[in-house]
């Protein structure tokens, strides 16, 4: 479907797409963030919809993603080493 | 028994009185996770859900807390629903012995009716919902999720089902979470060794036993199917999913089939987990999913989790059971039974007869270093075979009486855990306690255990007049 971008609520990039909408016209419509990989439902209340009111706890900041753990590590390929 | 597939259960269900349909038009949040939540808070004899109405979907179906009760998990065994719990775990060991039944190949599934190759999108090929408040996405969590060891891809035995926790990050892409003790994390691990993503399949929707024994600890070697076969009684069915070739259930409702990117990881999370818990803030691996199959309006299945009890306690309950026991019962035949229903075994209790002074010590030392318990048996009660480790008011008669804190305390530091457990300092490593609270025997002679007071004569005849009259 079109891609119509947003702001997502948790790490506010501001390319969350649009992913999917309701089979019944009208309904919702859902959102993901390439950025954070945060997916909510239109329908949903402000604190899973609404930058400002998404509780502190839970936002990402996008800078430190690619300093969290890899879970399970990476291994080396075999005969690298 | 056994169920061809999810619908027929659903019928057996519905015949016993353990399936609620609702209606009524629900949103899909928060009402599909509360509604399971709430039926979990009500005890543990509650139904079923089928949800047919759900805002904004056509034609969707979605199914909640189908083995989330003590009489629907009797009922997977084809056993009369109220059969006691203990009765289950004696049921279910017996058939465990059986293994392995060898499985039944069969053709044209089901589910092999609607295929999607291109443009494929599951936010609107299923009706994907948000469980708990703050989960980072929608989730597919009581999927049966097959890989195959890329260095031996044509031993059967080494194929492996499990449940792994899936979230939906894009139209066509999921992030996975395979410990690296479980065997889809030792196949990951291998095909990023060999430098090659992983051939995965992922059955949504199917018969229940399938689902039990995914989340079985079973050995690397042993098939999920041929136990599948040993615990319903009869060979299961599979069918090769067609683009790669991995056995799935024939009776599914919905088949991806993708791979797991090799060297590829990215944000997942956080979700609820069975610790009551939301774990998340890592990165994890991630599925391209290349092709799906399914019926004609499937049912989508999903489970609730969260604090215990809830729909996947009693999944894993009995089935975490089992194993510990026949591995003790073949060291220690004094075993009687093992209760490790306790979030998947963190807290287990083991029933036995004592052969001398310390021996149930042994005993409780001897749960943590057996496959499960590398991962699990943080707390382990020991307790006379005279009590039910089933029967908790029991368990804290013989803490409360038997057991003396100076004497009967082991306490092992450092050991391994599940990094789940929110309690494991660094994640994964934790103290160990047995607490032994059976009644001292020669030559450890102390207390003044000589006088337990025993039911009257009788008491069992007037047990079963009892329910009789009652029920």
């Amino acid at each position: 479907m079109t891609a119509a971008t947003t702001t997502c609520p948790r790490c506010r990039c501001d390319q969350a797409r649009t992913v999917a909408a309701s089979p019944v016209p009208g309904c919702w419509t859902v959102h993901s963030c390439p950025a954070c990989s945060y997916t909510w439902r239109s329908t949903e209340p402000p604190e899973a919809t609404d930058p400002e009111r998404f509780p502190s706890a839970f936002t990402i900041d996008t800078d430190t993603i690619s300093t969290l753990a890899e879970f399970p590590a990476i291994p080396a390929r075999r005969g690298d080493g | 028994m056994p169920y061809a597939d999810l619908r027929e259960f659903l019928r057996a269900l519905e015949k016993a009185g353990q399936l609620l349909r609702i209606t009524d038009e629900v949103m899909p949040e928060p009402d599909l996770g509360a509604a399971a939540r709430a039926a979990n808070n009500l005890g543990d004899r509650s139904p079923a859900l089928l949800f047919d109405n759900i805002h904004g979907y056509r034609d969707a179906t979605v199914a909640l807390n189908v083995i989330g009760s003590w009489p629907n998990h009797a009922l997977m065994m084809g056993l009369p629903a109220d059969t006691p719990v203990k009765e289950q775990f004696f049921a279910f060991a017996e058939r465990y012995r059986a293994f392995p039944v060898a499985p039944e190949r069969r053709g044209a599934a089901p589910w092999q009716e609607v295929g999607v190759r291109h443009g494929i999108n599951l936010f609107e090929l299923l009706p994907l919902f948000r469980l708990n408040r703050h989960d980072g996405g929608f989730y597919i969590d009581k999927a049966c999720v097959v890989t195959r060891d890329p260095d031996d891809p044509g031993d059967f035995g080494r194929q492996n089902v499990g449940i792994y926790r899936l979230q939906v990050k894009g139209p066509d892409v999921l992030g996975i979470q395979p410990v690296p003790q479980h065997d889809a994390g030792l196949h990951l691990r291998l095909a990023e060794e060999r430098g090659e993503n992983l051939p995965i399949a992922i059955a949504v929707g199917t018969e229940p036993v399938i689902g039990v024994v995914a989340g079985m600890p079973l050995a690397y070697d042993q098939s999920e199917y041929e136990m599948a076969g040993a615990i319903q009684g009869a060979p299961y069915s599979i069918t090769a999913a067609p683009l790669t070739g991995l056995d799935v259930p024939w009776g599914a409702e919905v088949v991806l089939e993708g791979e797991v990117l090799a060297g590829r990881r990215e944000l997942e999370g956080p979700f609820g987990e069975f610790t009551g818990h939301y774990t998340g803030g890592r990165r994890l691996p991630v599925v391209k999913i290349h092709q799906v199959s399914m019926r004609p309006r499937p049912i989508f299945e999903q489970l609730y989790l969260g604090m215990p009890w809830t729909e996947l306690d009693h999944m894993v309950g009995i089935n975490t059971c089992v194993p510990l026991y026949e591995q003790l019962k073949a060291d220690f035949p004094e075993i009687e039974a093992v209760n490790a229903m306790y979030t998947h075994g963190l807290v287990a209790i083991i029933s036995t007869r004592r052969r001398y002074g310390g021996f149930a010590k042994a005993v409780g030392l001897r749960a943590l270093t057996t496959p499960h318990g590398l991962a699990y048996c943080k707390v382990v009660i020991v307790v006379d075979e005279t009590v039910d480790p089933f029967n908790l008011p029991q368990v804290m008669w013989a803490l409360s009486t038997k057991f003396h804190p100076g004497r009967d305390t082991v306490r092992v530091p450092g050991l391994s855990v599940t990094p789940l457990d929110p309690g494991s300092e660094p994640p994964g490593v934790t103290d160990k306690l047995i607490l032994d609270a059976t009644t001292p025997v020669a030559p450890d002679v102390r207390g003044h255990h000589g006088h337990q007071v025993h039911d009257p004569a009788e008491t069992a005849r007037w047990e079963a007049f009892l329910k009789e009259r009652i029920a």
